[in-house]
């Protein structure tokens, strides 16, 4: 086994939630590998300081919140300079900008009729609000399996936003 | 003394079961009877796992990947994990009482509370029960029952219950066509747990409950289908809040499968228009069918053949 898989394997190795044979063969190398023994060394060192720090429970929305948060850092990483470029260069960016700004109002102007986006939108949201009663309802069976009833709503309630652009 | 007999005398029946063919139905008001254990199980186990599911989501096949912990009698936490449409979605059941913290609006949602009508005595009206021998799930032996329909046109479940602890550890279910439309299954399960904090039940403040309470009377004259599929019972009706405006839930159940119809006020429903299908996209894992009829919109939700959904659709304009 190479130092790069092993190093990624140490966590695991630490906490004990590796497959006998896998773990084996990690152990043969950190033996025969001081730079990967001493990496290991410090994780465990490092795990032992912060279970030594005890610890609160996390608040009841930690886990979204931060998944929240990491999602926005990540947006904002990858349109950050493509947007410095654009205000870089306006003689660029305000001709482009006000010429799709035109065409998008030409489209709609004269394509659809009035009312029919806002229209569309509002049935969906009541077929969404629809689906997940009947999938609550659905999940109160007897038997039932509830996760399945509600992944299948947020997944079909998060592709109906992608479609109506919310 | 002679419950007892008779249980025995049932029990001696599944012993024999794997010397004859067909296996004979599961008992009823059995003590032996694997149904009513697998029912009553959560109420007295704990347990947390990985549990993943696949289902049809707009006509194509999705996998979804949870964490799940169950505080017995009746605390349930679902954190789903994948895909990553419903990462960071965590949906909390005390009771009959639900919640759903959604990622996207960042806040916790309260949903229906209604109580549901849950009846053995229905889904053995309408089902025939079988035991179809053992597998392994999650590393844990189980029984394999498989619940058909007595009455064409119906859904059909199989579900894998855990031998020493009744759970439901995988289930499956079928289309009236016999094809596979979802299932479930633990792949990691550890039960009776020690370190499950009890924060992780705590539901959210009152005013996330209070911001989507159910209101009790019907805006409107409810309308009543004329017609429904044999076995199903009519469970309740009750009101949905809609934004500004409120749709009525009549709900039908045949003990595991369920028709629900929803009525609202529809300024643009004063023409009288035959049932059609629109683009609705809600089709989860259900049929569904929708029109507008003389001031109300209607929309039909059921795991059932269009014709079946198409007669409900024609009795309620009839009875309007």
């Amino acid at each position: 086994m190479k130092c790069g898989n092993v190093r990624k394997l140490l966590s695991d190795h630490l906490d004990d939630e590796l497959p006998a044979n896998v773990k084996v063969q990690v152990d043969e190398h950190l033996a025969a590998c001081p730079d990967c023994a001493n990496e290991h060394a410090r994780l465990a060192m490092l795990l032992e300081d912060l279970s030594r720090m005890g610890g609160a429970a996390a608040p009841w929305d930690f886990w979204p919140d931060v998944r929240k948060r990491v999602e926005v850092a990540a947006l904002r990483q990858r349109l950050w300079p493509r947007f410095v470029l654009i205000v870089r260069r306006p003689l660029v960016a305000i001709p482009a900008i006000a010429t799709a700004a035109a065409i998008a109002a030409l489209v709609t102007w004269t394509i659809l009729p009035p009312g029919t986006a806002r229209v569309a939108r509002t049935d969906r949201a009541y077929y969404a609000d629809y689906a997940r009663a009947y999938s609550h309802y659905r999940s109160q069976q007897l038997l039932a399996d509830p996760d399945v009833m509600a992944a299948a709503v947020e997944i079909a309630d998060s592709s109906m936003q992608e479609d109506v652009g919310e | 003394m002679m419950r007892l007999s008779a249980g025995l005398f049932t029990a001696f029946l599944l012993s024999g079961a794997a010397f004859a063919s067909p296996p004979p139905p599961l008992g009823e008001h059995s003590w032996c009877d694997p149904l009513a254990r697998s029912i009553a199980a959560a109420e007295v186990t704990s347990y947390k796992g990985v549990k993943i599911a696949q289902m049809v989501v707009n006509g194509k096949p999705t996998k979804v990947r949870a964490r799940v912990y169950h505080c017995r009698p009746n605390r349930t936490r679902t954190e789903y994990i994948f895909p990553p449409s419903v990462t960071g979605t965590v949906v909390l059941r005390i009771g009959t009482n639900q919640w759903r913290f959604s990622p996207a609006q960042r806040r916790w949602i309260a949903e229906s509370s209604d109580t549901a009508m849950e009846s053995l005595s229905l889904v053995r009206r309408n089902y025939r029960a079988r035991e179809k021998g053992e597998s392994i799930v999650a590393g844990r032996p189980a029984t394999i029952i498989a619940l058909t329909p007595k009455t064409p046109g119906n859904p059909s479940k199989t579900l894998w219950l855990d031998k020493r602890y009744d759970l439901v550890l995988q289930s499956e279910w079928r289309n009236p066509a016999g094809q596979v439309t979802s299932w479930s299954k633990f792949v990691e399960i550890e039960y009776n747990p020690r370190n499950m904090p009890d924060e992780l039940f705590e539901p959210p403040d009152s005013a996330a409950k209070r911001c989507e309470q159910r209101l009790n009377r019907p805006p409107f004259r409810v309308v009543i289908p004329g017609y429904v599929p044999e076995g199903y019972v009519l469970a309740g009706v009750s009101v949905l809040p809609l934004g500004h405006s409120r749709a009525v839930h009549v709900k039908y159940t045949n003990g595991l499968n369920t028709i629900s119809l929803f009525e609202r006020l529809d300024e643009r429903a004063s023409e009288r228009r035959p049932a059609n299908v629109p683009d609705f996209r809600a089709g989860v894992y259900s049929r569904a069918i929708s029109w507008r009829h003389d001031g109300l919109s209607f929309t039909l939700i059921g795991d059932l053949d269009t014709d079946e959904l198409r007669k409900i659709a024609q009795s309620t304009i009839a009875e309007r």
